[in-house]
Formats: C-alpha cells, structure tokens, sequence
C-alpha cells in the first residue's frame, strides 16, 4: 500500500524536477499525469491516511485532498468577468471548457489585489467544475486526521464549513470539492 | 463485458424513452381522430393508434413490463370500441383513454415485474377491458392490416425465465427521435438517435481525415530526407572549410578544391530549396484541405443533433385538449413548421416554455364559447403555433384569437404587486406594459398556477430563452388576439459575432443583434433629459459607454477624436453601445457560462478564440434592459404625460438674437408648429400668463431674465410645472448643461452640434410626439 504512495510522491517530485528544467511543460502532461495521479490515490485505497496536495495562494498555505481534483493546468489565458464578486478572478479556458477561477484567499475573507495566478487546480463539484488560483505547489503529503488541529474558530464561516483541519505548520486544509458547491458561490442575477 | 443484467437495465431504459415517445404519438392521433370528420380518414388514424398500443404491449411484456402491458392491453380494447362512429363522437369517450395514456409513466415506473400502481389500476377500470389473456403478446387482432412486429432476439436477466422467442415490435421507424436525460428518477446518459444518412455523412469526412493523416506522414519523410540532405551539406562545409584551413599545397591548388566545394554546396542547396519550396506548398494545400475538412465536420456534426420541431409538438394536442375540457372551452389546435430541424439541446430547453405558453393561452388567452359567441367570434378558438426560417433564426410564434391582454388588468396587477408605482404605470406605454408580463414578480399567481403550469411564470420562459441566446416579446391586441414570438438562432453553438474592444478587453455581440456601425465624435453626442444619445437620420438614439456597463474604467478620448458605435436593438428601441475598437467579425463557438455562475448581468456567455483566449458574449437585451430602465426611471420622474392632442402644438420662443429668432420660428413653424417668438424672459412670463403654451424653447443668455432663470420661475409656478423646457444655447460646456438641468430644464440644446432637425425631433420629443 505505501508503495502507491511511494509513487505519487516519486512522481511529484519528477513533476517538480520537470517545472524547473523548463517552464514549457505541455499543460496536456500536465493534466494527464495529474489525473492519473488522482485515480492512483483513489483506487489505492489507504484506509489510515488521507492524500492532500499543499499549494501556495497569496502568500497562504493550502492544502486539498485529491480526491475531487480534475487536474492541474498552468494558467494560460485570465478573462475578468463583470459583476461578480471579487472572488471570481475570471473565467479561463481549460481544454475548450469555460471555468471560473476562484481565489482562495478572496473567498476566505481576504484582500484581493495578489498578482496573477500561475496555476490553476480544476476541481470538481457533481456535475460542474471550477479552477482555483495557485501561485506554487507545495507537496504532496498523507495525512492521518488524528494529527491534524481544528479550523480555528476565526477563520471565516467557510473555511468552518468544508475545513478538514491545520496541520502542524498551519496549513489549512480544505475540502475543494465541496466548498465550491457552496450555495453562497452561486451568481444568479436578473436583467437589471 | 457488459453483463445481462446490465445490458437488461439499459434496455428497460430504452424502452421508457421510448413508450413516452409512443404515448405522445397515441395522444396525437385521439385528439386527430375526435376532431377528424371524414369517416375513412378517422379509421386510418385508429389504425395507426392502435398500432402504436399493440407495439407498446409487445415491448412491455418481452421486458417483463407487467404492467404497463396490462394497460396497453387496456388501450387497445378502449381503442377498438371506438371503431364505433357513435362512440367515436362522443366526447366521453376519449377522456378515459386519455387518463389511460397519462397512467402510462406511473406504469413505467413502477415496472419491472410490478404487480400493482393505483393509478394504473384505476385507468385500468375505467377503461372497463376484460382480463388479458396470459400471453399477453398474442398477435395482433383485425385491427391491424399489415402486421409490423417482427422477431427479436430479446435479452432477458440472468435468472428470470428465459423467453427466447418472444417476439418483440423494433421501435417504430421515425428517422430520428428526441430522449430526455432522465425520467421518473432513472438516470440514463443522454443518447441520440441519429438518422444513418447523416452518420453516413460523417464517415465519409472521417475517411478524409484520415487521408489528411496519411499525407501528414509522407510530408514528414520527405522533411525528414530534406534534414538528411541539410547534414550532409553542413559535413561538407566543414571539410571545405578544413581544407582552406590547412588542406597544404600552394594557394592556387587550395583555392580551386574551395571553388569546387563552394559549387557542390551551392548545387545542393539548390536542390535543398527546391524541395523546401515543394514541401511548403503542399503544406498549404493540405491546411487547405484541412480547414475545409474541420467546417464540414463541425457542420455535419451540427447537423446530427437536428431534430424537427414537430417532436416538441407531439404532446401539446393532448395537453390543449384536456385543459379545454376541464375549462369547458373549446379550442382547435394548429401547427406550421413542425419539419423546420432544430438543435437537440434548443428542443429539449424549448418544452417547457411552450408547454408554459400554450397553457397559458388556453387558460387566459381563450374566452368561453358563449362570450365568443357574444363578441361575435366563433364559439371554436384558434390556437396556433406557427414556426418559420427568418435568416440565422428560427420564429415560431403562438397565436391565439381570443380577448387580448387586459391592459388596465395588467397595471392593477403590477400596482398591487409593487411591480408598478401608481405614477410609473399610469405613463408607461403599452409596449412597455407587456413587457411586466415579463418582469419577475409579476408571474402569474393564484388561480393562473395550476393551469398555466407548475408554477413557471413567463419571467422563467424568457429565461429559459435568453439562455439559449433568443429573445421572446409579446403583442396583443384587444379582442384580436395575443401573439408571442420566440426568436433563437438555427444553431446555439454556432453563431456569427462581432468583436470589439473596450479598455483593453475584448466582447463579443452577436452580429444578429447588431443594427448598425457608426463612427461618432463627442460632437456628435447630445444630452437629452441627462442622458447622452446620438442622432441617427435625425433620430436620438440612447447611448451608452461600453466600459461602465461590464465593470472596466473609460478610456479617455482626445477631442474630436471619432470612435465606434454599435447599435443594437430592435428598430423600434435601438441603443448605441459606444467602444473603443471594433476588432471584426467571425464565426464563434457560443457556450454557457455554467454554474456556479448560472446569469451574470450583461453577459450572455462565452467564447473561446484561435488563440485559447475566454472572450465574453455581452447580452444585448440586457443592455437593453439597463437602458430602458434608465429612461424610464428618467420619465416617470422628471416628464409630464402629454395633454390632450390639439391640432397645432403651441411653442414659445424665447431668444433675444433676432436672427436666431425668426430661424427658429421658421424651422418650428414649417414643422407644424403654432409658434409665438419673444425676445426676453421676462416677456416669456408675460406671454404665459396670458396665453397656454405647450412648450417653452428659450435661450440662455439674455438681458433681464436669463433662460435659466426662465426656467426656475416657471417650475416654482404650480400651474406650469409640467411644461416641458427646452434649452437652446451656445454654452456647450457641462456645467451649464448640469446648470441648466438643475434649473429644471427637460431638454438642451448646444448651437454648436444643433441643426434644425434636431431641434425640430426633440421638440416633438417632449410633446411626447413620434
């Protein structure tokens, strides 16, 4: 069993190695290897631990589990959208599909103004998916719920609601997957 | 490898798309045959209903469908008792077999293998059939001429009792057929029927592609033996190059050998270029062919998702019927267009929306036979549904010829619901009045709920419309008839659009919303009631700056500097969107925003470019919107209703130029006005105390009482409030303008960008004259 995991990790790491060989990694390798990443997690089926990809956004650290990942993408091309809330960076292309790019912090509760993301995690909800914004991946770490401390009780109501945990070095953990499910995502204005 | 079980399942699925498909195709053919009149005629229709009742037993009992046999069986006996023409006139008669079809989808979903549904049971009774015989697949009785079922090898789960040699009826042979996603709770994957002409089509441009793929090959080998030449050239430079380095030997011996390199290079790199030259142009020719290829596919793609409109048709006879009957109206039922194709995607969005309308028409729209007797109608209403091509766009419009919408109704309503001040709907127009059918809000409440439609208001059908990139509008006229048009392009996917450019950013409008292009300076621009409008063949048009409405700054313009500006609309309500740039038109691939961004303001959707970049679609009913309500906001504040038409609208001027006097009094006078001309505001007052006046038009700077003062004299004067004021005036800068708004003005006029058009359209503009 850890030997799957031994694999993944061996994986980010040949990821790792590839991004700063060159900044040109075809987004489809990318994608791909994110994805099978993800089915490898899945169908591995560890029972002590879970698998979570830690990623920087706006000088906070995140992490995610992988179950509900689609794929990882380098952000190509960032199209603002008006009247949305600030959350919303824009919309992006990934493979032809129209997704909105949410901004972690922003939605969090924090300031707006970081710089453009360079990556995108693509994360699905049922039927539909969105791209939050990553500035870099940190690691892909196997984490046991029993080590992990308790959302703080000040972090905002949505990171209440879908927060798995902090990890000893104060990642915040956070169910991707069902945050952006959140009702309160939802824009559904009328003409004006 | 699929399992029986599974592959069971899929089948049950199938065929429940499929009974629902059979049971809309009976209920068409009952509705025909009650109204039908000619004897033959109405057994050939019988035939054909019977039919499809006798398939949709043989089905369901090779599937195990116990149920649903039962009462297909039903069906049948109910069907053949109405061979007799006594029967077959009366109304009665039909209202059980109708409850029947409709017991139809609780059957299908409670089969397999169900016993019992009270629904089902009870439909059952009514139909007053005796037992089924215990194969309830027994061939078909004399009603049926030609027997259409033949053998099918049905695949049964694991288990059950084998029943190989069931025979099972193929679905019935419509060329291509519409399947919901998902019914009764079972989740099927969407799937298509497609007519094998159209996959045939596709074949043959799949083989092209593969040919295309072919060539791409033997370009690359001879790439590759270009490469190869290019080394072998590159080799010998170096030696040549070697050899006039040290190659020894005296001067003359190197230099020849270097010649002679020189002149074997220069021949092959002759060759080189010409095989290159060959090369490139082959490549052209294939991207070419390619980019011929890829249209026809996407084309031929579109085309396999085209289904006709009569599909979305086939349940509203059924519908009409029943909800005639519980009204007691009476109401035939007409349909033109129902060939026209349609995307799969347009038709399935399209069902509920019509489904809407047509209740709504026959529960609103249709008066009781007695009051159309009265209003000297026939006692029988018309209800038509009437699809047509109009260019890129499909029409289809439902006509009905009962009472029109109650005008004063429709204000009450909107008052009582706050929709409406009382103010707002005493001054809005008629066309205007429609469109709060439309608002949220005002959707059809109380009693209209149950018949008009599961609590859908018309709000969610022009949603459910706009989604798809369409507009829907209604027109009434009263006594006449009520019309409501839907109008959506042939294809959502597909659609021609022009891109322009606001502070830096690109949007896309769709071309078929476009009017016109024009380019305009800040010259060009008037202010009317604070608003900015260009003139257009003497025409104000509403204009409004790209930039604030989708959230982005103005791009600041040098003076006289010309820019673009689109004018979107109908022709009745047009508005001027001002750009930076209009960057072109091309066809593009329109998508959804999709959840969760379900409707942004503005924004209609997106498109992805050549170059992988997200371009917005703007929304021009929206934008529309947004410009309406602005001026209306502007009316209903600021402008009085017009008074009562006289034959010559009385004007007075006030301008202390004489020569600007008496041209000002010419132009207004051959427009039709009866003007009176005064050189000072004081002497304006004078005139106003002693005589009505429809309109003041006055000049700013004058010598005693100035225009602005003018103004604020006559609004401080409760007989005059409502007296339009028009400013006409050389001070062009926007303090005066806010200064002369302030002072109460409803109008004003810079000299410099004025010429008499103009005044004589935004005189006739405040009078509330077209």
């Amino acid at each position: 069993v850890s030997d799957v995991f031994d694999r993944l990790q061996a994986a980010i790491r040949a990821l790792d190695h590839k991004l700063q060989e060159s900044e040109e990694v075809a987004p489809e390798v990318l994608a791909e290897r994110t994805a099978r990443i993800a089915r490898e997690a899945v169908s591995g089926q560890r029972v002590i631990g879970r698998a979570f990809l830690l990623f920087k956004r706006g000088g906070h650290r995140y992490g995610t589990p992988l179950e509900r990942l689609v794929a990882v993408q380098p952000l190509a091309s960032l199209t603002a959208v008006p009247s949305v809330p600030p959350f919303y960076l824009g919309v992006t292309n990934v493979r032809g599909e129209v997704i909105p790019v949410i901004d972690l912090p922003i939605l969090l509760g924090g300031p707006a103004g970081a710089p453009t993301p360079r990556w995108v995690l693509q994360v699905g909800h049922d039927d539909y998916t969105c791209a939050v914004a990553v500035d870099e991946f940190e690691d892909l770490v196997e984490l046991d719920q029993a080590s992990l401390g308790a959302i703080m009780p000040t972090l905002p109501a949505l990171a209440q609601r879908y927060g798995i945990g902090v990890t000893g070095d104060r990642v915040v953990l956070v169910d991707l997957g069902e945050l952006i499910g959140d009702p309160s995502l939802i824009v559904d204005e009328g003409a004006a | 490898v699929k399992s029986e079980e599974l592959l069971y399942q899929e089948l049950c699925g199938t065929f429940r798309q499929e009974a629902s498909e059979m049971v809309e195709r009976l209920g068409g053919l009952l509705v025909q045959v009650e109204t039908v009149s000619d004897a033959a005629e109405a057994e050939r229709l019988l035939q054909a209903a019977f039919r499809e009742a006798h398939n949709l037993k043989g089905t369901a009992s090779s599937l195990r469908f116990t149920l649903t046999a039962r009462l297909a069986h039903s069906l049948e006996f109910a069907l053949g008792r109405l061979r007799d023409p006594l029967l077959r006139r009366s109304a009665g008669a039909y209202d059980p077999i109708h409850r029947a079809l409709e017991a139809v989808a609780s059957a299908i979903t409670a089969d397999p293998d169900a016993f019992s549904d009270p629904l089902v049971d009870a439909a059952v009774a009514a139909l007053g059939a005796p037992a089924p015989p215990v194969r309830a697949t027994e061939p078909p009785s004399v009603m049926i001429a030609t027997p259409t079922p033949t053998a099918r090898e049905p695949r049964t789960q694991a288990g059950s009792a084998p029943r190989t040699g069931t025979p099972t009826p193929t679905p019935s042979p419509t060329p291509s057929a519409i399947r919901s996603s998902t019914r009764a709770g079972v989740k099927v994957d969407e799937t298509l029927r497609v007519a094998t002409r159209k996959l045939g089509a596709l074949m043959s441009q799949v083989g092209e592609l593969l040919a295309a793929r072919l060539r791409t090959d033997q370009r690359l080998s001879e790439l590759k033996q270009i490469l190869a030449g290019e080394e072998a050239r590159l080799r010998d430079l170096r030696t040549a190059r070697d050899l006039s380095r040290d190659g020894g030997g005296d001067l003359e011996h190197r230099l020849r050998r270097l010649t002679q390199a020189l002149g074997d290079g220069l021949q092959r790199q002759g060759d080189m270029v010409r095989r290159l030259r060959n090369l490139v142009r082959a490549f052209e020719s294939d991207t070419l062919r390619s980019t011929i290829l890829s249209g026809g596919l996407q084309d031929d793609i579109r085309r396999v998702r085209m289904f006709p409109l009569q599909s979305v048709f086939d349940p509203l006879p059924r519908v009409i019927r029943q909800l005639a009957r519980e009204l007691g109206k009476r109401v035939r039922f007409e349909t033109e267009g129902g060939d026209l194709e349609l995307d799969k995607k347009v038709l399935d969005e399209l069902r509920d929306p019509l489904n809407h309308i047509v209740r709504n028409s026959c529960d609103h729209g249709v008066e009781l036979p007695e009051a159309r007797m009265k209003a000297g109608k026939p006692p029988e209403a018309v209800l038509k549904i009437r699809a047509e091509l109009r260019g890129e766009t499909i029409a289809i419009q439902i006509v009905d010829d009962g009472p029109g919408i109650d005008l004063e109704a429709v204000r009450r309503t909107a008052i009582e619901r706050g929709v409406l001040s009382a103010e707002e709907a005493r001054v809005l127009r008629d066309r205007d009045l429609y469109e709060i059918l439309f608002a949220p809000g005002f959707s059809t409440r109380g009693d209209a709920d149950e018949l008009s439609g599961r609590g859908v208001g018309l709000d969610v059908v022009r949603r459910t419309i706009e989604r798809m990139h369409g507009s829907v509008h209604l027109d009434s006229v009263q006594g006449v008839g009520t019309t409501i048009t839907i109008v959506l392009p042939l294809a959502i996917y597909i659609i021609r659009a022009l891109v322009v450019r606001v502070a830096r950013s690109d949007f896309v409008l769709p071309v078929s919303s476009v009017q016109r292009i024009l380019r305009v300076s800040a010259a060009d621009v008037v202010e009317i009631e604070g608003q900015s409008a260009v003139l257009v063949e003497g025409q104000p048009i509403a204009l409004l700056g790209l930039a604030p409405l989708v959230g982005l700054e103005t791009t600041p313009r040098a003076e006289g500097e010309r820019f673009p500006v689109v004018i979107v609309g109908t022709r009745e309500a047009p508005c001027g969107l001002a750009v930076d740039d209009i960057v072109g038109d091309q066809e593009i691939v329109a998508k959804n925003l999709e959840p969760p961004l379900v409707r942004v303001r503005h924004i209609a959707g997106a498109t992805v470019l050549a170059d992988g970049r997200v371009v917005l679609i703007l929304n021009p009913l929206d934008i529309l919107r947004s410009a309406t309500a602005r001026s209306e906001r502007r009316r209903v504040l600021g402008t009085p209703a017009p008074g009562p038409a006289r034959s010559r609208p009385r004007v007075l001027l006030v301008e202390d130029s004489l020569t600007s006097r008496t041209l000002e009094k010419n132009v207004l006078e051959v427009a039709g006005f009866f003007v009176r001309a005064v050189p000072d505001g004081s002497d304006a007052l004078a005139a106003l105390e002693s005589e009505t006046f429809d309109i003041v038009v006055s000049d700013v700077m004058m010598p005693t009482v100035g225009g602005l003062e003018l103004t604020r004299r006559i609004r401080a004067e409760p007989r005059w409030r409502t007296l339009p004021v028009l400013l006409v005036t050389s001070l062009g800068g926007a303090e005066d303008r806010v200064a002369g708004l302030q002072a109460g003005a409803d109008g004003y006029i810079v000299k410099s960008e004025f010429d008499h058009e103009q005044l004589v359209a935004k005189v006739n503009e405040l009078l509330g004259r077209a």
